[in-house]
């Protein structure tokens, strides 16, 4: 879902999302610390092999995304994490685009963002094995949902419709949101028991 | 303020996804292509496939690159030896539901399609992806980019930066 080949995007819109990817990218490595790469480095590996791994379907295929546990753990470094793992698949699976890495990248970081602001404060609030659970389920259903939105918005750009674009690419999804909110919950719980430092809280 | 924020993004996020029925009968297509070839499906804007319907697919020129009809899934698909002369180049696809509603889809094909060496139809792509060994040189990969980070931050460190 989130990785659009060459050629697809217009040219303005392929410009101006490298551009922003570009300033996340750059702002993320101002922020890595040298003790946070262990931590990055896994969570980049994860993200690669959960996104690759597809998910048989009826008539398609799905794979999961981590957006909502990329944003939570990483913060502004998600956006050189999930670089390396695009550049990654790229050369090795032939996911995406060269071209379109930028687009790629601004479409799953960009969400992993706004999914951790919008979660994290529920989070710090409710740490109680409900609220993480909770916690952990919209933060997985809202990255999917928002990738498909920030893919589905890019498409739309490119001159696509949106409303029917997105409902396309988060129809094909719809199971992979419940299992991504299962799989967020799941790990959030096993993080905050054994090691809680790997989360953002406050 | 920020409540407020974070409350008009999840109300923006639950009228996103939310169908209206007047639009129901909105033709759309959408279309990707693969090693086997253009894969494309014709639907309406509720979702459900428009099955049975034309579909022509021509150049920027306006000449008929192939047309046929939609499956009853609303699926189409024009093989990869029918586009060879058009790689590189922009197609559109258009299909009319004879109600009113037509729609037209745009794209650029890619110019670096592997193409198949004979015309004859070609096994269905495999859809599970690569297996857990072949992740073994892009996890070492990812390991060593990391690693150089890792060495690159710690020199910075000792120099105070």
């Amino acid at each position: 879902m989130a990785h659009i080949v060459d050629g697809i995007l217009s040219t303005e819109v392929t410009m101006i999302s490298t551009t922003l990817a570009a300033c996340g990218v750059a702002y993320g490595l101002k922020k890595l610390d040298r003790d946070d790469i262990p931590k990055v480095a896994l969570i980049s590996a994860a993200f690669l092999v959960a996104s690759t791994l597809r998910i048989p379907l009826p008539g398609t295929s799905a794979h999961l995304l981590m957006a909502g546990l990329m944003g939570l753990t990483l913060g502004w470094q998600v956006f050189p994490a999930v670089l390396i793992a695009l550049v990654l698949q790229l050369a090795f699976f032939g996911f995406g685009g060269l071209i379109s890495l930028g687009p790629n990248l601004l479409n799953i970081a960009g969400p992993a963002m706004l999914t951790a602001w919008l979660v994290q404060p529920v989070l710090n609030r409710w740490q109680t094995p409900a609220g993480i659970a909770a916690s952990g389920f919209a933060a997985g259903l809202l990255g999917v949902g928002l990738v498909g939105s920030a893919v589905a918005l890019s498409l739309s750009l490119s001159g696509q419709e949106f409303w029917p674009t997105a409902q396309l690419v988060l129809a094909s999804h719809g199971l992979v949101m419940g299992v991504e909110g299962l799989v967020t919950a799941s790990a959030l719980a096993l993080m905050i028991k054994v090691r809680p430092d790997l989360l953002r809280l406050a | 303020m920020t409540a407020l924020i974070r409350l008009f993004i999840l109300l923006f996020l639950g009228v996103l996804f939310h169908t209206s029925p007047a639009e129901a009968h909105r033709l759309n297509i959408f279309a990707s292509v693969n090693e086997a070839g253009l894969d494309g499906q014709v639907y309406y804007a509720g979702g459900g496939p428009a099955g049975e319907l034309p579909v022509s697919v021509h150049d920027l020129d306006g000449q008929l690159i192939a047309e046929g009809q939609t499956t009853t899934e609303g699926t189409f698909h024009v093989p990869l030896a029918v586009l060879k002369p058009h790689l590189g180049k922009a197609i559109s696809m258009t299909s009319n539901s004879g109600e009113g509603h037509s729609a037209t889809f745009h794209m650029i094909l890619p110019a670096d399609a592997t193409l198949p060496e004979t015309t004859e139809a070609k096994e269905a792509p495999d859809k599970s992806g690569p297996g857990p060994k072949q992740f073994m040189q892009p996890l070492l990969m990812l390991l060593a980019i990391f690693g150089l980070l890792y060495w690159i931050k710690s020199i910075r460190r000792k120099q105070g930066l």
